[in-house]
């Protein structure tokens, strides 16, 4: 009997999933583009020659990636007992899940420390013999491994240099590849010699050290957490290293999609108030200014809570929760960019004012160049600095704004897996006895290396692009 | 010895990062009471040898790397830094090109000045010192910001606060660059002034022959880093002996050399690794030359000369060739007639929402004719790149008429407007701003062709390169940035632009006032072979009279806004008849011939516009009581001339 040709799962598309893809894309073509133009190659040229951005680039790749992971999502087949397929289940997946099934699937009942072999609480257990005890009982996925009592330490220790070695070998091996395809044709001894002295025009060494510390944290986590709760368990016993792997794509989507739906908004409204003046202007400047009076919480807590209410009545037109904390998720972006692109707009307006009695500008008019034309060629690509610049900038500060607003409670759904929601938990956790810090640590380290990564990047790349720190010439 | 030497600058060598060697090897001494000139156009070195006396030089893109400054005694680059501190200000103080940087905006012109004198007596010492430089109100002026005080006031501010204390020795750093040549005239006479009052030596950086030739003793004539000629102003002005030097004066545009063309070299800059800087240039290089670095050899009468062919007689260096002035036929009839132009600025007062109209130009009428070029003479502030930009409809009208080719275009509007563009082009000032930095050259050039849908896309590109060609830029350059191209290939750039569209008049705004005297050369002999063989028109905006006398057909005098005098060439520079007139060419300091009359303005353009009377009469030296409330309309003197005065 053949079985026909059905596919193990079914691809769920969510509406940030297309437009975190969208925006892939997007910079995918911008790259190429900026690839082929002398003039910006060289000022992110100029970008990159810095250390520090250069690591930036690598940590937020690696974030990116993880995002990317965690957004193609599916639904997995079911199947009847003679290997028919007969439906899809209701959980939806994303590939982030696939790779990290051990910690999605090793949930415990409650709380435990990092490495704990037991709950963090007491449970009353019944003694054979009608014994009643309370104990600290043993995870069920947590140190499950272990021969006995002190096996642990040396376990650890096995298992980190099991890391290291792969990480090492991973890593030589890329290096060997690369770098030597790229550079050893001439001679390898030199190439060495001048990658270990960092002696090249970009910074390689500060590339393949912080790649490396990345392999080896990464192998080292891959390692222990098999076995391990790395960065312990949540109140109902989910991973928490799991939950903040997680929250990765919401920050990223809040990050860019939020900067996405402003940027629309702040360069037509900034370019055509600067550019029109008059009646145009005095129009969006009022605009912007009432905006940016009324408290930003104030507008998004409003909105979240009316969409809250729709959502609270139209909760069958939903297939899954997801879907739903996904239209929530997407909401927020939608609130955070229509109340964030004022500042934008307000810097390109000053600009385009400049801009407009700059005298190239003049030439074009005297030229009889059409207003449109003057718009697209002349003044768009002398503002796209400053929209770069506030881009960069902005991202942290979304991401940040995300765990405040989640702390609030008008932030995301309680069900997304997000730094805000764990901050959010740790309100209680830090009043507990013993303290439970890892949730919040946890958020604050994964948060902390993003927004860190992302300030160090639009650092660099506002000093490669704002004129007042670099005169070309 | 009488004259005590105050500094001995000896072998300064100072480097810059990714440029080499910026000075390289400069010596002079300068005695108390004497000055010292620079004289040296951009990349020379003049600045940085100013700021490397002070030890000011920005580390670590840029190092001193050999050589003595000897002041009073001590060698300044020996000592430590808060020795150095307490010379600079007390013993060498300097004044720099911008007085708006130089003074603190929030602080009070008060404050500023007593941080230099001793706690007692500050405020009657500050006084006096502001009454020393010419301030007119010196209690008021103590009291106030910078920012209420206008340039030449904020200039003298800034040299009363460099002799404060009593320096040995005062740099000034280009002090009249960013000044109208009245308050040039002002400024540098003040520093005369005080030179002489108090036994200063100075040592004065320029670019300017003529403010060379006023404020000197002894000239240094720079040349990338090198002294390569030195001697006293008399023998250096009635003899140049180094090429360079010679190249100089023949560069600088005077009525004397009216129709022929300027000795321009064909490249500015030449990098030569060995032998003498100026060989890629020199009109006299040997072969010698090109190998080895002449030394600096002192001639006859103490001229001091970097060249090998020192001292032998030569023939004066070849002006142009002179051709018959084309442009002087004043029947080909009037390409442009403006009747009565107003220009209207709104100031808006946001905060009660009145707006304010301001009148920039007033009641202007101007012609010009088929293939001439008319000279708009002003200072800053009189409203003539406003007109500029009126005539080309780049300003809305408040007032007047514009007929161009008899037409009325005052009202065109629309696909008219657009399609008129094309007989009407601009050349702006500044070649760094007129560039749109994100286009290429072969963009930037093709976009009039473009715009005016000239021709098809496809053929664009063989005109550009034939623009390119015509304005000396080389094809190649094609897709290359504005950035990667110096200031006077900038301007090429930017004329050639305007030259795309085969424009019938060209309003240039101040097209050389931001480049060196020899790229200026370069320009406008482009500019007079593009008149000859287009027969092109030009509107001249320029506040250089140098260059009005070299290549204007007729001038017109800008105030304040209005027509003070108009007439041809001749008859403004023979017989000028306005005061302010007559008393700007007496402004300009000369080197060819003494001044004329030593009428010097009074005071600045006042800040509030004169709404009564004659504009001119607060500043003018022969005002009549009615001048103060009667307005002077133009009239006629001879065929032609007319001037707006009572006398």
């Amino acid at each position: 009997m053949s079985v026909p040709m059905v596919l193990p799962f079914k691809l769920v598309m969510l509406d940030t999933d297309f437009l975190l893809y969208a925006l892939f894309a997007v910079l995918i073509v911008l790259i190429t583009r900026v690839r082929r133009n002398a003039s910006l190659r060289q000022t992110w040229r100029r970008v990159f020659e810095r250390p520090g951005a250069m690591a930036a680039v690598v940590i937020l790749a690696v974030y990116a990636a993880i995002a990317l992971l965690d957004s193609v999502h599916f639904r997995t087949a079911l199947y009847a007992p003679d290997g028919a397929v007969t439906g899809y289940s209701p959980q939806i997946l994303s590939v982030l899940d696939i790779l990290c099934a051990p910690l999605r699937l090793h949930t415990e009942h409650t709380y435990s420390a990092p490495f704990a072999e037991h709950a963090l609480v007491r449970e009353t257990v019944m003694r054979p013999g009608g014994r009643v005890q309370r104990i600290f009982p043993r995870l069920i996925w947590g140190g499950r491994g272990l021969a006995g009592p002190f096996a642990r330490t040396r376990d650890i220790l096995q298992r980190s240099g099991r890391g290291l070695v792969e990480a090492l070998l991973v890593w030589l091996m890329l290096l060997c590849g690369v770098w030597l395809v790229r550079e050893g044709g001439r001679d390898p001894r030199l190439a060495w010699r001048r990658l270990w002295r960092g002696d090249s025009k970009l910074p390689w060494r500060t590339f393949w050290l912080t790649t490396g510390l990345v392999l080896l944290i990464g192998t080292v986590v891959a390692n222990l957490a098999v076995e391990y709760h790395v960065l312990g368990t949540d109140q109902v016993g989910i991973d928490v290293l799991y939950k903040s792997l997680k929250s990765i794509r919401t920050g990223v989507v809040i990050g860019t999609v939020a900067t996405l739906v402003a940027l629309p908004f702040a360069i037509v409204l900034g370019i055509a108030a600067g550019y029109f003046g008059g009646f145009v202007d005095d129009a969006i400047q009022y605009l912007y200014t009432t905006l940016s009076s009324i408290p930003g919480v104030l507008l998004i807590a409003a909105a979240v809570l009316s969409l809250d209410l729709y959502l609270g009545q139209h909760a069958r037109e939903f297939q899954s929760v997801l879907e739903r904390a996904d239209l929530r998720l997407l909401f927020l972006c939608l609130i955070l960019g229509i109340t964030s692109w004022t500042t934008l707009c307000r810097l390109l307006r000053g600009e385009t004012l400049k801009l407009r009695e700059a005298e190239f500008v003049q030439a074009a008019v005297a030229l009889g160049e059409s207003r449109a034309r003057i718009l697209r060629r002349h003044i768009l690509p002398n503002v796209m600095h400053i929209v770069l610049i506030t881009l960069v900038l902005d991202f942290s500060g979304l991401v940040l704004s995300e765990a405040v607003l989640t702390y609030v409670g008008v932030g995301v759904d309680p069900s997304t897996y997000s730094w805000g929601n764990m901050i959010n938990g740790a309100r209680l956790e830090l009043a507990r006895e013993p303290v439970v810090w890892w949730n919040l640590g946890a958020a604050f380290i994964f948060m902390f290396m993003l927004v860190l990564a992302a300030n160090l990047f639009a650092d660099a790349v506002r000093d490669a692009f704002d004129p007042r720190f670099h005169r070309s010439s | 010895m009488s004259h005590a030497t105050v500094l001995e600058v000896d072998g300064l060598q100072t480097e810059f990062a990714g440029q080499g060697y910026v000075v390289n090897g400069v010596s002079f001494t300068i005695a108390r009471g004497e000055s010292l000139v620079l004289l040296g156009e951009s990349g020379s070195g003049k600045s940085t040898i100013a700021l490397s006396i002070m030890r000011l030089i920005a580390e670590p893109a840029g190092r001193i790397r050999g050589g003595r400054v000897v002041f009073e005694g001590t060698d300044l680059l020996r000592i430590e830094e808060q020795r150095m501190r307490r010379i600079r200000g007390r013993g060498i103080a300097m004044v720099f090109q911008e007085p708006q940087s130089a003074l603190n905006p929030v602080l009070t012109i008060g404050t500023q000045l007593g941080e230099c004198l001793p706690a007692k007596g500050r405020r009657t010492r500050g006084l006096g010192l502001l009454d020393a430089v010419g301030l007119p109100d010196p209690t008021w002026a103590y009291g106030a910001y910078p920012h209420q005080l206008s340039g030449g006031m904020r200039q003298r501010v800034v040299i009363a606060m460099a002799i404060a204390a009593e320096p040995g020795l005062l740099i000034a750093d280009e002090p009249t660059s960013a000044l109208d040549v009245t308050i040039q005239a002002q400024i540098l006479e003040l520093i005369k002034a005080e030179q002489r009052r108090r036994d200063m030596a100075v040592l004065f950086v320029t670019h300017d022959l003529g403010v060379a030739h006023l404020m000197a003793d002894e000239v240094a004539v720079l040349y990338r880093g090198t002294v390569v000629e030195q001697a006293s102003r008399a023998l250096l002005f009635a003899n140049p002996q180094h090429p360079y030097t010679r190249d100089l004066f023949a560069a600088i545009p005077s009525r004397e050399k009216r129709g022929a063309s300027l000795a321009a070299p064909d490249r500015v800059y030449d990098i030569q690794e060995t032998g003498c800087c100026y060989a890629g240039r020199c009109r006299e290089v040997q072969s010698q030359c090109r190998v080895c670095e002449p030394v600096l050899r002192e001639g006859s009468a103490g001229v001091r000369v970097r060249c090998v062919i020192v001292d032998t007689p030569r023939a004066p260096s070849p002006d142009g060739v002179r051709e018959p002035d084309t442009g002087g036929d004043p029947a080909g009839g009037d390409l442009l007639e403006a009747e009565g132009l107003c220009v209207n600025f709104t100031a808006a007062d946001r905060i009660f929402g009145q707006k304010r109209q301001i009148r920039v130009v007033n009641e202007v009428s101007l012609r010009i004719g088929r293939g001439r070029t008319l000279a708009l003479v002003g200072e800053s502030g009189s409203g003539k790149t406003t007109l500029g930009k009126a005539i080309t409809r780049l300003l809305p009208l408040a007032g007047g008429r514009l007929r161009f080719e008899g037409e009325d275009m005052t009202t065109v509007r629309g696909e008219d407007l657009r399609r008129w563009r094309r007989d009407i082009q601009m050349i702006f000032q500044d070649p760094y701003a007129s560039l749109d930095p994100r286009m290429t050259v072969g963009e930037i050039v093709a976009e009039g062709l473009r715009a005016q849908r000239i021709m098809p896309a496809a053929s664009r590109f063989s005109r550009v390169q034939e623009l390119l060609r015509q304005v000396g830029i080389a094809g190649g350059s094609i897709d290359r940035y504005p950035h990667q191209f110096s200031g006077g290939q900038r301007q090429r750039i930017a004329i050639a632009r305007a030259l795309a569209v085969q424009p019938k008049l060209i309003i240039c705004d101040e097209p050389t006032s931001a480049l060196d005297v020899s790229v200026q050369a370069q320009i406008l002999n482009l500019l007079r072979d593009l008149q000859r063989e287009a027969g092109l028109s030009y509107l001249f905006i320029t506040h250089n009279l140098a260059l009005v006398e070299y290549l204007a057909h007729d001038v017109v005098i800008l105030y304040a806004g209005r027509i003070i005098e108009r007439g041809s060439v001749d008859q403004i520079l023979t017989n000028p008849r306005h005061p302010y007139t007559v008393s700007l060419f007496a402004a300009v300091p000369r080197f060819d011939h003494p001044p004329l009359v030593n009428v010097m303005v009074k005071g600045e353009v006042p800040a509030e516009l004169v709404m009564e009377g004659c504009p001119f009469h607060p500043r003018c030296g022969r005002a009549l009581p009615h001048c103060r409330y009667e307005r002077p309309l133009l009239r006629g003197f001879e065929d032609g001339h007319e001037a707006a005065c009572h006398l």
